[in-house]
C-alpha cells in the first residue's frame, strides 16, 4: 500500500488490493467443492448399495460427516473467504490489513480441512453434526478464525470509506457469531489427544448443539452469502440495490431472530416443549427477514432481466436466490410442529438442505466465481457455452435431487405413521421398517442421478475455470486504485447528523464499525441466552429419574464405538411422543434419561430404525450376526456390515481416564469403579461372550469390540423399564421426583 | 472515486439510475460503484412480517393457556383412538386353539402361504427348515415353550421377550400366523397333545408384553366390534397388541 502522505485534504492515495490470497481461496473453493461433492455421490451410492461401504474407514457413518464438513466448511467456507477478502477491500477502499494473516488464514484453513479428511474416516469424532472435529482441530479452527477476525476488523479500522455497506454488515455478523457458536459448542474435556466428552449432556447438549447447528446454517451459509450477494449481484447486473431501508430492516431482524430458532430441530424430543415452541414461533417470524434478502436481490435485477439471456453470472445468481427463497419458506414450514412430526428423521430434511446447499450456496458461489475468475486472472472466460452447460446441468441436478428426496421423505414419513383399521401399524417391526425403505429405494437411485448431474456440472465448471486460468498472463500484479484521502478522518470534518431523521439515522451507525459490531453481538446474544439459559438454571426442566444409572465401563466403551462408527448418522435414539412411534418403538423418551449421555446421540435421520429402546429386543447373538452381516438377520437391509468389530480387540487403555473425565463432569462413578474400570469391563465382557456361546454363537469374543457394542445396545432404553405400564404416569409430568440435581 | 472495474472490463456501461418515477437513489451511497435506492419496503413484505409476529404471540398464548394441545395431550388422544380400534378388532378375532389348528393341518394352500411368511420373517433366526440358529430349532421334538400347534401359534403371537423372540402378533395377521404354524408343522417336530388339552383361555393378567401405551388394554370395551365370525369366540383375548394371553405351560416371560 503506497500512499502519498502530504496531509492535505483530498490528496490521492494509491491503494493496492491483495488479490493473490483471493485467488488462492477461489481455487480452494473449486478443489474442495469437487472433493466434497464426490464424497456426497459416494455416500448416496452407499445408501442403496451396501457393498459400496469399502471397509472400516470408508463406511457411510464415517464418510457422511466428511461430506458435510467438506461441503460446508471447505467448499462454502473458502467461497465466503474469497468473497470477503475480495469485496471488503473494495468496499472500504483499503488493502486487507495483513498479508501474513491472510495467508495464515488460508493455509490454516486448508490444514484444518486436510486434518478433517484424515481424522473423520479414522472414526475420531465428537458426533455433533457439523461440529464433529475433535478438540485439537476445534482449537485450530478457533485460532484461525480469530486471526481472520483481526485481519478483517483491522481492515475496517483503516478503511477509507466512512460508511459500511450492507455486505460488510453481514460479514460482521458472520465473523462474530460463528466464533461464539463454535467456542460454546466445543467446550469439552479431553481424554487424550483424540477423544473428548462435551461438558453438557442429554437435553442440554442437544440444545447447545442445535443452537449451534441451526446457526451454523444461519451464520456460515446464509449471512455471508447474503453479503456476497449484496456485492456481486449489483456489480454483475450493473444496477443499484433495490431498497436500502429493506437492507436495514431485514439485516437486523434476521440477525436477531435467527439465533432463537435452533430448537425446531428438537421438536417432540425430550427437550421441554416450551423451548420447542419458542423455536417454532421464531422460525415463523424469520420468514420475512429471510425473504428480505431475496426481495432485495431479485428486485435489484429490475431493468436487467434481459441480461439473463447472456450472462451466466446472473443466471446462477437468480436461480441461487430463488432456491434461497424456497428454502427459507420451507424452513419455517418444517418448523411447525405438526409438519415436523412428519418430516423429521426423513429425507424431506435431506431434500431441504440440499435445495439450499446446492441451489443457494452452490450457485451463489459459482456465480461469484464466474464473475471473479476472469477479473482476478485478468483474462476472458474460456467458454461461455460450457458455463451455460454447467448452469443447466446443475439446475436439473438440484431439481431431480430435491424432488426425489421430497417424495421419498413424505412417502416414508406417511408409511411410518400409517395405521390400519384394526389399529395396527401397517408397517410394523423391523420387517415393516425394511418395507418402508424398499418403497423409497427408487427415489434413492434418482437422488444419485441428481447428485451425479450436479457433480458433473461442477466438473465442467472446473474444466472451464482451469482452461480460463491457462490464458492468464504470467504476472498478476495487485490491482491498484487511486483513492482520495478521506476527509472524514479529520476531526473538523465529522459529519453532522443532527438534522437527519428516519432511516437515514442508521447511516450514523454505519460509520462506527465498533459500535455496529457490538450491537450485532448483543443481538445474537439475547436469543442465545434467553433461549437456552432456563435449561441450565431451572431444575424442573430436566426432572431426575431415579432408575437412570450411568453406563457400566463396558457399555461406555460400546457407546464410544457407536460414536466411532458414526451409527448416529442413520439411527436416532429418541422416541417421540407420537402414537405411531410409541406403538413402533415403545415409551417415548424423557428428559431425565439423557443425564449421562455425553454427548447426546439422538440423531437427526432414520435411515435405519430408532435404537433408543432397542435394549432387550433381540438376543446377543442376533446383534453379533447382524453387525457381521446385516442381511443375514434382516433380509433386504441396507445397513453396511461391520465385520471388523468381531475381529478387533477392545482397546480399554483409556477406559479409566474416560470414566475419570466423566465423573468430573458429574457422572456418579465411584472411585472403585473408576480404578477397576478395565477389570469390571472385562468381567462383563466375559459374561456376555459366554451368553453368546450359549445362544449358539462363536467362541472367543470376550476381548472383541463387538461385545462392548452389544453391551451398550442391550442397555439402550432399558433404564426406565419401557414395558412397565406405570411408566407414563410416573415420569411424564412435571411433578416428578426431581429434587436432586440434573447437573 | 476511481473504479477499478473499468481497467478489468473496459466495455462496461456505467450504472444507469433511471428506473421509474418513484425510485430515488441515495446519492451519497456509492460503494465501489454500487448504489442504493431509497425505496420503501414492499407493503406485502411488511404486513406478512407483522402477521407472523402477531401469530407467534397468539400461538404462545394459546398453547400456554391450553387451547392448543401439548405433546402429552395429543399423544393420549391419538393412542386412545388407536386402542379403540384395536379393541374393536380384537373382538372380531377368532379363537385359535389346538382343535382349530389340527383341523387345518395339511392344507396345502395355507402351508404355501405359511412358507412365504416363514421365509420373510422367521428364516433369519430359525433357519431354513427350522434348523435353528439365533433362534431355537423348530424341527425336532425338543421344545422350550411347548410343541403343540397351539403352543407354536401362541408363542408366534406373543413372543418371548426374555429371549428376544418378537411378538409377531404385532406384525402378522391372524391368518399369517395360522399359516406359518401349519408350515412349521411340516418340519416334523410338532407334538400332538396327549389328550383334549386345549389351552385354557382364562384371561389371567400376565401383562408383561402389554405395550407401554397408556390406557387399558383391548379388553376395555369390546363393544363396537364388527359382527363376530362364525367360529369367533368373543371372549378370546388373543388380540395382537395387548393380549395378556394364557401362558398355560410355562411362565413364558419375565422382565
Amino acid at each position: 500500500m503506497s500512499a502519498e502522505h502530504d496531509g492535505a485534504a483530498g490528496a490521492v492515495e494509491h491503494v493496492k488490493y491483495n488479490d493473490a490470497v483471493v485467488r488462492a481461496f477461489v481455487l480452494a473453493t473449486l478443489i474442495w467443492g469437487i472433493v466434497g461433492m464426490l464424497v456426497g455421490v459416494i455416500i448416496a451410492l452407499q445408501m442403496v448399495v451396501p457393498e459400496a461401504n469399502l471397509g472400516q474407514y470408508l463406511t457411510f457413518g464415517r464418510l457422511r460427516p466428511l461430506h458435510t464438513n467438506a461441503v460446508i466448511f471447505a467448499f462454502a467456507g473458502n467461497a465466503i473467504f474469497a468473497a470477503i477478502y475480495h469485496s471488503t477491500q473494495r468496499l472500504v477502499k483499503t488493502r486487507m490489513y495483513s498479508d501474513g494473516m491472510g495467508w495464515f488464514h488460508f493455509w490454516g484453513w486448508q490444514g484444518i480441512i486436510v486434518s478433517a479428511a484424515i481424522t473423520l474416516p479414522m472414526g475420531l469424532t465428537q458426533t455433533k453434526e457439523y461440529a464433529e472435529l475433535e478438540w485439537p482441530i476445534a482449537i485450530a479452527i478457533a485460532v484461525v478464525w480469530v486471526v481472520f477476525a483481526i485481519n478483517f476488523f483491522m481492515t475496517l479500522k483503516h478503511r477509507r470509506e466512512k460508511h459500511l455497506y450492507v455486505a460488510i454488515w453481514f460479514y460482521i455478523a458472520t465473523i462474530v457469531t460463528v466464533a461464539v457458536l463454535h467456542i460454546v459448542n466445543n467446550l469439552v474435556l479431553p481424554v487424550g489427544l483424540f477423544k473428548s466428552y462435551p461438558i453438557y449432556s442429554g437435553v442440554q447438549d442437544a440444545m447447545i448443539q442445535w443452537w449451534y447447528g441451526h446457526n451454523a446454517v444461519a451464520f456460515f451459509l446464509t449471512t455471508p452469502f447474503l453479503g456476497l450477494m449484496y456485492y456481486y449481484l449489483p456489480k454483475a447486473a450493473n444496477r443499484p440495490v433495490f431498497s436500502y431501508r429493506l437492507s436495514i430492516v431485514h439485516f437486523w431482524s434476521l440477525v436477531f431472530i435467527y439465533i432463537w430458532a435452533g430448537p425446531h430441530h428438537l421438536h417432540y424430543t425430550s427437550v421441554p416443549e416450551w423451548a420447542a415452541t419458542l423455536g417454532m414461533v421464531f422460525s415463523l417470524m424469520l420468514w420475512m427477514p429471510s425473504w428480505g434478502g431475496m426481495v432485495n436481490g431479485l428486485l435489484t435485477l429490475r431493468g436487467a432481466w434481459h441480461k439473463l439471456r447472456t450472462d451466466p453470472v446472473l443466471k446462477f445468481f437468480v436461480v441461487g436466490i430463488t432456491f434461497y427463497g424456497m428454502a427459507t419458506f420451507e424452513g419455517p414450514m418444517l418448523s411447525i410442529k405438526s409438519v415436523n412430526a412428519l418430516s423429521h428423521y426423513t429425507d424431506w430434511t435431506i431434500g431441504h438442505v440440499h435445495a439450499a446447499a446446492l441451489g443457494w450456496n452452490g450457485f451463489m458461489a459459482f456465480g461469484m466465481m464466474y464473475w471473479l475468475v476472469p477479473r482476478l486472472w485478468k483474462t476472458k472466460l474460456y467458454s461461455m457455452k460450457l458455463a451455460n452447460v454447467h448452469f443447466w446441468m446443475g439446475t436439473v441436478g438440484i431439481l431431480v435431487y430435491a424432488l426425489a428426496m421430497y417424495s421419498s421423505g413424505i412417502s416414508q414419513g406417511l408409511m411410518w405413521r400409517a395405521f390400519d383399521e384394526t389399529g395396527r401399524l401397517v408397517y410394523p417391526g423391523s420387517e415393516g421398517f425394511v418395507e418402508t425403505m424398499m418403497a423409497i429405494v427408487p427415489m434413492y437411485w434418482l437422488r444419485l442421478v441428481g447428485g451425479l448431474l450436479y457433480f458433473a456440472s461442477v466438473l465442467i465448471g472446473g474444466y472451464n475455470f482451469v482452461m480460463t486460468l491457462r490464458s492468464a498472463p504470467k504476472e498478476l500484479p495487485d490491482p491498484e486504485v487511486k483513492v482520495r484521502k478521506p476527509l472524514w478522518r479529520q476531526k473538523a470534518q465529522r459529519e453532522d447528523m443532527s438534522g437527519v431523521k428516519g432511516w437515514a439515522r442508521h447511516r450514523l451507525l454505519e460509520g462506527w464499525p465498533l459500535v455496529f459490531t457490538v450491537l450485532t453481538t448483543i443481538a445474537i446474544l439475547i436469543g442465545s441466552v434467553l433461549g437456552i439459559a432456563p435449561l441450565f438454571l431451572m431444575k424442573s426442566a430436566i426432572p431426575q429419574i431415579e432408575s437412570v444409572q450411568p453406563y457400566t465401563p463396558l457399555e461406555l466403551h460400546g457407546r464410544d464405538l457407536y460414536i466411532r462408527e458414526g451409527c448416529v448418522s442413520c439411527h436416532s435414539q429418541q422416541v417421540r411422543p407420537l402414537r405411531a412411534e410409541v406403538e413402533r418403538y415403545g415409551e417415548y423418551h424423557k428428559p431425565g434419561e439423557g443425564v449421562y449421555e455425553f454427548p447426546f446421540l439422538w440423531g437427526s435421520k432414520r435411515t435405519g430404525p430408532d435404537l433408543g429402546r432397542v435394549g432387550g429386543q433381540y438376543n446377543h447373538l442376533w446383534h453379533v450376526r447382524h453387525m457381521e452381516d446385516p442381511r443375514s438377520t434382516t433380509p433386504r437391509s441396507l445397513m453396511p456390515p461391520y465385520p471388523w468389530l468381531l475381529r478387533q480387540e477392545m482397546n480399554l487403555r483409556t477406559l479409566e481416564t474416560r470414566l475419570r473425565v466423566l465423573s468430573r463432569l458429574g457422572v456418579p462413578y465411584d472411585t472403585e469403579t473408576i480404578e477397576n474400570a478395565e477389570a469390571i469391563a472385562r468381567e462383563q465382557a466375559r459374561q456376555i461372550a459366554e451368553e453368546i456361546v450359549d445362544q449358539g454363537g462363536p467362541q472367543g469374543l470376550e476381548d472383541r469390540e463387538i461385545v462392548a457394542l452389544v453391551a451398550y445396545l442391550q442397555r439402550l432404553g432399558t433404564d426406565i423399564a419401557p414395558r412397565a405400564p406405570e411408566a407414563p404416569a410416573e415420569e411424564a409430568g412435571d411433578d416428578t421426583p426431581g429434587e436432586e440435581d440434573s447437573q | 472515486m476511481t473504479d477499478e472495474r473499468t481497467s478489468l472490463d473496459p466495455d462496461r456501461e456505467d450504472i444507469v439510475l433511471t428506473q421509474g418515477d418513484t425510485d430515488q437513489p441515495l446519492l451519497d451511497h456509492n460503494y465501489d460503484g454500487i448504489q442504493e435506492y431509497d425505496n420503501p419496503m414492499p407493503a406485502w413484505w411488511t404486513w406478512l412480517f407483522v402477521a407472523t409476529v402477531v401469530w407467534a404471540g397468539a400461538y404462545v398464548i394459546l398453547i400456554e393457556t391450553g387451547f392448543i394441545p401439548k405433546y402429552e395431550q395429543s399423544l393420549a388422544a391419538g393412542l386412545a383412538e388407536i386402542h379403540e380400534r384395536q379393541s374393536a378388532a380384537a373382538a372380531s378375532l377368532i379363537d385359535v386353539d389346538q382343535a382349530f389348528l389340527a383341523a387345518l393341518s395339511g392344507d396345502a394352500e395355507r402351508i404355501a402361504d405359511g412358507q412365504a411368511v416363514y421365509n420373510r420373517v422367521c428364516v433369519a433366526c430359525h433357519a431354513a427348515g427350522g434348523a435353528g440358529g439365533i433362534g431355537a430349532a423348530l424341527n425336532d421334538s425338543d421344545w422350550i415353550h411347548g410343541g403343540t400347534l397351539a403352543d407354536i401359534y401362541h408363542i408366534t403371537d406373543v413372543g418371548v421377550p426374555a429371549q428376544a423372540m418378537p411378538a409377531w402378533g404385532n406384525v402378522l395377521s391372524q391368518d399369517e400366523m395360522i399359516n406359518v404354524t401349519l408350515y412349521i408343522e411340516t418340519f416334523g417336530g410338532v407334538i400332538t397333545p396327549p389328550a383334549e388339552d386345549a389351552p385354557a383361555d382364562a384371561a389371567d393378567a400376565a401383562t408383561e408384553d402389554a405395550p407401554p401405551a397408556t390406557g387399558d388394554g383391548p379388553q376395555g370395551g369390546p363393544e363396537g366390534g364388527d359382527g363376530a365370525d362364525p367360529q369367533a369366540d368373543p371372549d378370546s383375548d388373543d388380540a395382537e397388541e395387548a393380549d395378556e394371553a394364557e401362558p398355560p405351560e410355562e411362565e413364558s416371560a419375565e422382565g
